[in-house]
């Protein structure tokens, strides 16, 4: 093994992980492709609703679904790196439809265009209600193409190599704090292995499978967020989660009822009468009330999520357990106005005979992430293709997708979740491109054994510490619990600081030495470990900045400017720690990064429209 | 199904299923699991069977029995084991991950529930093992590249570079747009239980399998007329190709996405007829 390398290791292989490695190879960059299920088992896969874009061309568009995005967000989003992706998404969908999936048409063979929540117009296009498993299938198609084409720097390589059922452990990083590679585990053969590369690019997904409460898949558990982040990485908005308002309860998981059934028929309703607990069929139309219809709302416009998740938490049945039995949705989907072929796709045997579904909220992705850079101008434009874009505060590491956190704010908009995943994964890989042409010469001062070094190191700390799977079931929901409670506990400081004592003590005991001989045993109690020790983390992480953002709101009324990002990082015990501000090395030079959320772009509009009061100002449509 | 595999189902405890059914919550009783080990990639050696014994409740699915072995490895002699690997993302049926062997036939763990599989075979068990055309990485986990290696075969994906400049007048796209399924079914999930099932692979044979020409018909739709799709055409007329299929049905029995593989295999063939019969009046 020769210790520099020139590949790109992609780590994840959802949208973001796909988008990133067909731009890359496409550049000629030859990529490992990392994950650790195929693409296709991917919750990018399972992702039913659609994509946003304007129509190319349409700056009034373009400009509602900018406004759009920040409001639901609550205005938390960088404004540079959004506006870059709104206005990429008429081009996303044009070549995802050139790449073969198959948007929803009408008779005349227009695109079907949705109005999803919190959007003011329609302009969601869709598969159906497989739109997720379409395009990862597309790309997955294409990288086929890499798969046999050589690499441009050894011959014998293909440009593309794929390690399924592979594990990310942890970066390899240089003296001076730079990512020139990974450790990685091979799961089938509990194998450690690091290996050198030019660029680490993490498209691991977002992490809230630490919620009860929650739609999350089996891989969300954010191992290797947490991983990096022990390792130095900045995390942002750690207490931010979005919250899907029409999850259904099937054998004791929750998953997601597309938002799509809405903008096509679907009515969203309580009982007038919270104590009502009447069969949802008997109950007559006057006694309901419809969650998207009332004084504001117009035809064709749907309620933002957040508002819709606190009136249905606000309609739950308070003495119900919780944990998300389905006893305590009080909400349902009227289903009567939805075609049966649409209902069958989505619901198949789900669907009551009455049709009225019993709904409920659950935590349905993270906000929160990975702090990423970028490069913009004074008026707030983003400098495409720079290598500061998507890059975190490690050297060389870079993230895209929901693992980071830039794009959405507060809340995402169901139209922006592959959106962005796609645009990051664009846009990260042509910021690796740029970076990767930046070293020169390439590092080579790292020979082969300071790798096998690295992986020797992470074999003997992992063999170390903790307890068998037993153990860590029992902590993993323990974890769970307590962080869906101190979601729920919004506004009561009591009951999260009591949360977080007894987070750090669940913590404290992940942290124990093995109790069993099962510890020895390598395979799949090791990686349970690990994800328990990744969905503890992240759990202390949510809780500490769910406190610190309720601290600053009881203390200053609303968050005051320039003190609106959460920044966190791990401190030198381990713990997590709570920053005002970060220095960044980015490209050879210093910054100092704050709290504050980049709003150039309408700063800069606004200039515009005072210099030139004859340009009519964009008004929002509500 | 005659060309599925199955393996003799584990004795199991004797009661009888369908009456234990009917008494449901009124009686606690217990039922078996043979799980199918092997430590390692390759490590043929180490194939054996564990015997785990689970207590019933209603509404199990068999990723449920997995998740509950898993919580405490104990065999049904109460020796402690390595909990058995095996693979699961979304756990709604969506993503596939989950395929395996469930009494002989390829399903999804988490969607498969015990209790018809029971009343089945009435039987107090059940027998997971991984999918058997592919090689076995750990326990119940396969490596399902060679699906992938099938679809590099028949070049199933579209080639951007050989399109027409302005994409939305390409009379084919317009056609499949105007189709009223478009849109509307699930695409292949990925899941291979049609490989898995299909009489005609087998060690030694080159057929790509049902979801590769599905996919590659896909293709060949998008980009009808051009070369690109001609090539695909070609590729799927050889070795491999349509012509080995034996018309079985097993892939359209078991595709957890009811995709209609037959007939992407039926219009295939047909087209690559066409296109054989154009070539050879060409050439004369």
């Amino acid at each position: 093994m020769s210790g520099s390398s020139a590949r790109v290791a992609v780590v994840g292989a959802g949208a973001a992980g796909l988008a990133a490695a067909l731009e890359l190879g496409r550049a000629g960059v030859s990529v490992d492709l990392y994950s650790l299920l195929p693409a296709s088992c991917s919750p990018s896969a399972c992702e039913r609703d659609g994509l946003g874009a304007a129509e190319a061309g349409d700056e009034a568009a373009i400009e509602r679904h900018f406004l759009d995005t920040l409001e639901a967000g609550g205005q938390l989003a960088h404004q540079p790196p959004l506006r870059a992706m709104i206005e990429a998404a008429p081009s996303i969908v044009d070549e995802l439809l050139r790449l073969g999936v198959p948007f929803d048409r009408d008779a005349q063979g227009a695109l079907v265009r949705d109005a999803l929540g919190g959007a003011t117009e329609a302009r969601a296009v869709h598969a159906g209600v497989h739109t997720g498993r379409q395009l990862v299938r597309v790309l997955d198609a294409q990288l086929l193409r890499f798969e046999e084409q050589a690499a441009r720097d050894a011959r014998s390589e293909p440009l593309l190599r794929r390690f399924e059922h592979w594990e990310f452990l942890r970066l390899v990083l240089d003296d001076a704090g730079r990512a020139v590679g990974l450790v990685a585990r091979e799961r089938s053969s509990a194998r450690h292995v690091a290996r050198p590369y030019a660029a680490v690019l993490l498209a691991t997904g977002g992490a809230f499978a630490h919620f009860a409460r929650s739609t999350a898949s089996l891989v969300s558990h954010g191992s290797a967020a947490a991983a990096v982040f022990r390792q130095g990485a900045i995390f942002v908005h750690a207490d931010l989660v979005e919250e899907h308002p029409t999850t259904v309860l099937v054998r004791g998981r929750r998953r997601v009822v597309a938002e799509l059934l809405q903008s096509r028929g679907a009515r969203l309703w309580v009982p007038r009468d919270p104590s009502d607990t009447r069969a949802p069929e008997t109950v007559p139309a006057a006694e309901r009330r419809y969650l998207r219809e009332g004084a504001t709302a117009q035809a064709g416009d749907l309620a933002g999520r957040a508002e819709l998740v606190r009136a249905l938490r606000a309609a739950l049945d308070p003495a119900a357990p919780q944990g998300g039995s389905a006893d305590e949705d009080r909400a349902f989907l009227d289903l009567g106005g939805v075609a049966p072929a649409l209902l069958e796709a989505e619901l198949g045997e789900l669907l009551p005979a009455h049709r009225q579904l019993r709904v409920g909220p659950a935590v349905s992705g993270a906000m929160g992430g990975l702090w990423v850079d970028y490069e913009a101008d004074e008026r707030g434009q983003l400098v495409e293709g720079s290598p500061r874009n998507q890059a975190t505060n490690i050297a060389g590491l870079y993230a895209a997708g929901e693992v980071g956190f830039q794009l959405h704010g507060a809340a995402r908009l169901g139209e922006n979740a592959l959106l962005g995943c796609l645009y990051e994964g664009k846009a990260a890989a042509r910021a690796i491109v740029a970076y990767t042409r930046s070293l020169a010469p390439p590092p080579d001062a790292l020979d082969a054994s300071f790798f096998e070094r690295r992986a020797r190191e992470a074999d003997e700390e992992l063999a170390s510490q903790g307890d068998g799977a037993r153990a860590a079931f029992e902590l993993c929901e323990a974890v769970r619990r307590c962080a869906q409670r101190a979601l729920e506990a919004d506004g009561e400081p009591a009951l999260l600081a009591a949360c977080a004592e007894q987070l750090d003590e669940l913590d404290a005991r992940a942290r124990e030495p093995a109790a069993s001989d099962a510890a020895t045993e390598p395979g799949p109690a090791a990686s349970k470990l690990h994800e328990l020790r990744a969905m503890s983390l992240h759990a202390r992480l949510f809780l500490r900045a769910r406190h610190a953002r309720l601290a600053a709101a009881t203390a200053g009324g609303a968050a005051s400017p320039g003190a609106e990002l959460l920044l966190a990082r791990a401190s030198q015990s381990g713990d997590v720690e709570l920053v005002d501000a970060f220095e960044h090395v980015a490209m050879g030079s210093t910054r100092r990064v704050d709290r504050s959320v980049d709003r150039r772009y309408t700063q800069a509009g606004a200039a515009r429209e005072g210099a030139a009061p004859e340009a009519p100002p964009v008004e929002r449509d509500r | 199904m005659s060309g599925v595999r199955r393996e003799q189902p584990a004795p199991g405890p004797a009661i009888d299923v369908a009456s234990a059914l009917a008494r449901a919550d009124e009686q606690k009783w217990s039922f078996r699991v043979r799980v199918r080990r092997q430590d390692g990639p390759a490590d043929t050696r180490s194939r054996r069977w564990d015997e785990f014994e689970l207590p019933w409740r209603p509404g199990l699915s068999v990723h449920d029995c997995l998740e509950a072995i898993e919580r405490d490895p104990r065999t049904a002699r109460g020796e402690r084991v390595r909990a058995p690997a095996w693979d699961a993302s979304c756990v709604e049926g969506r993503c596939g991950a989950c395929t395996m062997l469930v009494n002989g036939r390829p399903r999804q763990a988490c969607v498969t529930l015990v209790d018809p599989l029971m009343l089945e075979t009435n039987a107090a068990s059940l027998e997971l093992a991984p999918l058997s055309k592919f090689p076995v990485l750990r326990d119940l986990v396969v490596d399902r590249s060679s699906a992938r290696a099938a679809l590099r075969r028949v070049k199933a994906w579209v080639e951007l570079d050989r399109e027409p400049a302005e994409p939305s007048v390409t009379p084919s796209r317009r056609r499949l747009a105007l189709a009223p399924t478009a849109g509307a079914s699930s695409p292949c999930i990925g899941c291979a239980a049609c490989l898995e099932a299909c009489p005609e692979l087998h060690a030694g044979s080159l057929f790509v399998g049902a979801a590769s020409i599905h996919e590659a018909k896909l293709a060949v739709d998008l980009q009808a007329g051009s070369p690109a799709a001609d090539e695909r055409l070609d590729a799927l007329m050889g070795p491999g190709g349509v012509a080995e299929c034996g018309k079985s049905q097993n892939c359209v029995e078991v595709c957890p996405a009811s995709l209609p593989l037959d007939e992407s295999i039926a219009s295939v063939a047909r087209a690559a007829t066409k296109r054989l019969f154009g070539r050879w009046f060409a050439r004369r």
